[in-house]
């Protein structure tokens, strides 16, 4: 009985040992780096239309052409 | 009158022999007892220390950030390709590198593997088992792997043989002891990287099946693993049924961060493309975003008309938007940012299992109980 329950607990410690020693950044400062990664990433982003060059869309069905 | 004399000098005499081995076997388990309850006050401490620390960093809420950006416009995502051929629920997809082509897995144990572009299929296997629970391409686009309740992954390579010789080349690389949740190679061929209800993970090499690493922690099934699209880092994550989501290093085994807020089975965790970041879907019908270096959630997508699980996410090429498939068939497109839900893509006839966006982003693909695949 009692050695299951230290089976169970030190791994746990240990563990959380470990994750006391990560610095955490505060989340405005990581909330700024998501929004600088959009910022320099949107206009290529092929999802989301943009007033810059119309990204060819693979998927999208090729128009004829037609010849006069 | 009974011999009380006989019987209580008895009794003295048990009682004083078994007195002197009761001190030290006592003191044991009292030691035992005391050290036990020490580690369990010091992970109560941590724990609470661990808590505040988060809660003091958690200064301004991404939402109000994003409140200066213009919103998103409208996006014109609809449905392009639909591959139907499944004759069973489609289970899990995956794509290739090449942005093209799709592999996908059934609860009836087909695998299927199709030209995106032209819906044309261009492998159609049988696996030993139903339940084909994940399906996932290798990052040369020439092996396939695959695997579910059989408790293995399985390992394929594509070639234009029939079907009956390919089914030879099946090679059982992966096995748990539990069924095999989901799968993908790890940055190349050789490696292959799996979770299981079995509640843990594994790397395996694939061409001698030994297993490389395993990764113990979760308390409960795993559901869904991810690796950062961005090379350099020596991390992955899992999550499931503990309602957890746990960073690995993959050199040591050993979990280095862990993060919890949903309140019901996390069935999916995708990175976001930045690496530093990345989002979970539940049961309990919300997502959320978590951020690796704040150490905790983030943000949370959800609104009190959205009751159902949602089973898959994937980011856009930005990050700014965040797709997520749900259990009442539906995708919801969601401003990442701003945490505001933007347009909802309808077309999936039952509920949707998976959801995965291209190598480039330029789309999205949905698996779904309706035996059919959307691009």
């Amino acid at each position: 009985y009692t050695n299951a329950q230290m089976e169970k607990l030190k791994p746990q410690v240990e563990q959380l040992r470990r994750e006391a020693q990560v610095q955490p950044m505060k989340v405005s400062a990581a909330s700024s780096n998501l929004i600088a990664f959009m910022a320099t990433n949107l206009p290529q982003d092929p999802l989301v239309p943009n007033n810059g060059p119309i990204q060819d869309n693979p998927f999208e069905e090729k128009k004829k052409c037609s010849v006069l | 009158q009974k011999p009380t004399t006989s019987s209580s000098d008895k009794k003295a005499e048990t009682s004083s022999s078994s007195k002197k081995a009761e001190p030290a076997a006592a003191e044991n388990a009292s030691r035992a007892a005391e050290s036990i309850e020490l580690l369990a006050r010091e992970a109560e401490e941590l724990r609470m220390k661990l808590d505040a620390e988060r809660n003091k960093l958690n200064d301004i809420p991404i939402e109000q950030a994003a409140d200066r950006l213009s919103p998103l416009p409208h996006t014109g995502i609809k449905s392009r390709r639909l591959l139907k051929g499944h004759a069973g629920k489609v289970l899990c997809m995956d794509w290739s590198m090449d942005k093209r082509h799709i592999v996908s897995s059934s609860q009836d144990g087909k695998v299927i593997v199709w030209d995106g572009f032209t819906t044309n299929k261009e492998h159609a296997l049988t696996t030993a088992t139903t339940w084909t629970m994940a399906c996932a391409y290798s990052p040369s686009s020439q092996l396939i792997a695959c695997g579910g309740l059989d408790n293995k992954c399985s390992v394929v390579p594509l070639s234009f043989d029939d079907d009956i010789q390919q089914k030879k080349r099946f090679r059982a690389v992966a096995t748990h002891t539990s069924y095999m949740s989901c799968c993908m190679f790890l940055r190349s061929d050789n490696l292959l990287l799996t979770g299981s209800g079995d509640s843990t993970c594994a790397i395996w090499d694939v061409e001698s099946g030994q297993l490389i690493q395993n990764f113990h922690g979760h308390t409960g099934d795993v559901f869904a693993i991810d690796v950062p699209r961005c090379d350099t880092g020596n991390i992955f994550i899992s999550a499931g049924a503990d309602k957890h989501s746990l960073v690995w290093d993959i050199r040591t085994g050993l979990c280095v961060q862990s993060f919890d807020g949903h309140e019901a089975d996390i069935n999916t965790v995708r990175f976001h493309p930045n690496g530093d970041a990345f989002a979970t879907g539940s049961d309990d019908a919300s997502c959320r975003l978590f951020d690796l270096r704040a150490d905790r959630q983030v943000c949370i997508y959800e609104k009190e008309s959205i009751l159902f699980p949602v089973n898959g996410v994937d980011f856009s090429a930005s990050g700014r938007i965040l797709f997520a498939g749900y259990g009442d068939y539906r995708v919801g497109v969601w401003d990442s940012l701003k945490a505001t839900r933007h347009t909802t893509l309808y077309g999936h006839e039952n509920r949707i299992s998976c959801l995965k966006s291209s190598p480039d982003g330029t789309a999205i693909c949905t698996a779904s109980w309706d035996c059919t695949i959307r691009v």
